[in-house]
């Protein structure tokens, strides 16, 4: 079925605000449709507007004299009109990580629980292009797909207090950057020494969804050099333009 | 010297806010913002300001604050006890603090946040389009001692004993909150549906600026949901059976059943709401 007739759920929540759910899994196929019909919206509706895998959320529609029934009505209009964005404008962003005991405080027990060799766990977590489905839980926050399924893991049965910023991680079927300090139940794997979300910014993330993010293994000079360098300017990921 | 003023004890908990940040929920940003708006805005309104200008939000022991210049300023939402160095004061009557003046904000007798205001808006730094507070969007989560905070500059000039009638202290004592269906509401069984409409209800001892819990437990059988959008004012039902109401500084997104919505007129009540107050549910429909 195309995307486009999908049956979705639309459903108001308080006074002002829509939610609108796709019945369907997750998928890249979704995302990109998701995109493209929040910019539909966007052109429409004065709010701010969520998404996460399979959901829209319009916050607080404002000055709309439409009643619900219209509004409904004309969210079904655009999500059938909508065009998804297609695959080739899409960013790429390469992020160095030092894998290294001392950057990664539950890299031994993690490769013990998993049985893998640090090399392993290397050569599986760079190969994939990771998909940024959507941002939450903490600013920043990428929720990223693809990891490989000889890497899942339970998260910790105690969660870290305090995960640091940079930290690279490994919980459930995901795999996650934090942007800054935060509790977290994740194992840390590994930490990357640049800055991926800047306040002082117009565009204070390096990434947005729909966007892939590759990691790349640098070693613990390597990491040093990078932070240095941070201190003094801005040191982003590399993003190239994926020409698939 | 700029027009300041200076914070000389800092209260129990004060923060700097205006009505929130908005267009950056997208990238995980909280919305933040007073949590009582409508007093914030009474607030802002008494002394001729924008309605978003910042002002400070205190909670249950308020700050203690030194004039650098001559302004107006008012107290509005949790009912205060408050003096200008020996003189006592009310909650929303405009009052002039001059240079030199000691504002002694002490304990909130009802409710639990107020809201100072000073003529011109405090003009503290812009992260994000926002004033308001939040770690790590703001380098501070909280006003600090000795804080000098900028004053703007403003033409104000209050008629003499000008002052509200106002209507707004009962809502302190209100304790019904007009909610709507969650997304998830239809998965609750319908004895449990009955029971939130029917029980009175507890806020626990976790209640701050991210979320509001509440004491009772229910038992129930609904699984975690795909991490879904959340605002301010979604009602989530959490694994081990208790309401967790998230309020301005939560996160965007979560995993726990969004079984209900509060009313934006039930934010502001709930707002000064602190632990053992009681409340209860009507539903709209």
């Amino acid at each position: 079925m195309l995307i486009q007739n999908q049956d979705v759920h639309i459903f108001k929540v308080g006074e002002r605000s829509w939610s609108i759910q796709w019945q369907v899994p997750p998928s890249r196929e979704l995302l990109k449709f998701l995109l493209a019909v929040k910019d539909q919206l966007r052109k429409e509706f004065k709010a701010e507007i969520i998404h996460t895998y399979t959901e829209i959320l319009l916050k607080r529609v404002a000055n709309t004299s439409l009643s619900d029934a219209v509004l409904e009505v004309r969210f079904r209009e655009i999500i059938k009109r909508t065009i998804p964005i297609d695959d080739q404008q899409t960013k790429i962003h390469r992020i160095p990580v030092c894998y290294e005991g001392s950057f990664g405080e539950d890299l031994e027990t993690y490769l013990k629980e998993k049985s893998l060799t640090r090399d392993e766990l290397i050569a599986m977590h760079t190969k994939p292009l990771y998909t940024v489905y959507f941002m939450g839980f903490l600013p920043g926050f990428p929720y990223l797909e693809g990891l490989d399924e000889r890497l899942h893991i339970e998260r910790k049965s105690v969660p870290s207090q305090k995960v640091k910023k940079g930290s690279v991680a490994i919980g459930g079927k995901q795999t996650g950057i934090y942007p800054q300090d935060s509790p977290g139940g994740w194992y840390t794997i590994g930490h990357s020494p640049i800055s991926l979300f800047d306040v002082s910014k117009k565009n204070p993330s390096v990434y947005t969804a729909g966007d892939y993010i590759t990691f790349y293994a640098i070693d613990a000079n390597e990491h040093a050099l990078l932070k240095e360098r941070a201190r003094t300017e801005d040191v982003f990921p590399i993003t190239e333009t994926y020409e698939g | 010297m700029k027009d300041s003023i200076c914070i000389q004890k800092t209260g129990f908990y004060t923060t700097i806010q205006d009505e929130g940040r908005f267009g950056y929920a997208h990238l995980g940003v909280p919305e933040s913002g007073a949590m009582d708006k409508k007093a914030m805005q009474l607030a802002n309104i008494l002394v001729n300001n924008a309605q978003n200008e910042a002002v400070l939000e205190y909670t249950l022991v308020g700050p203690t604050i030194r004039f650098n210049c001559d302004r107006h300023f008012v107290m509005t939402g949790g009912t205060t006890v408050a003096r200008l160095n020996t003189k006592t004061l009310k909650n929303n009557t405009v009052y002039v603090g001059r240079k030199g003046q000691v504002l002694t904000l002490t304990t909130i007798t009802s409710g639990c946040r107020g809201y100072l205001a000073i003529a011109g808006g405090l003009q503290s730094l812009s992260v994000l389009e926002s004033k308001s507070m939040y770690v790590p969007i703001t380098q501070t989560g909280v006003v600090g001692k000795n804080m000098e905070i900028p004053i703007g500059t403003s033409n104000f000039g209050a008629i003499k004993g000008a002052r509200l009638k106002t209507e707004t202290t009962p809502y302190l004592q209100e304790e019904t909150l007009r909610v709507y269906k969650g997304p998830e509401y239809k998965l609750l069984e319908k004895e449990l549906q009955e029971y939130i409409n029917n029980t009175s209800f507890t806020v626990s001892k976790l209640w701050n600026r991210m979320a509001i819990q509440l004491t009772e437990t229910m038992q129930h059988t609904i699984p975690s949901i795909t991490t879904g959008p959340v605002i301010p004012g979604t009602i989530q039902l959490t694994p081990s059976g208790r309401m967790m109401v998230l309020m301005n500084d939560c996160q965007t997104t979560g995993g726990y059943p969004r079984i209900l919505q509060l009313s934006e007129t039930a934010m502001y009540i709930l707002a000064q709401k602190k632990q053992g107050d009681r409340l209860s549910f009507l539903l709209s429909r």
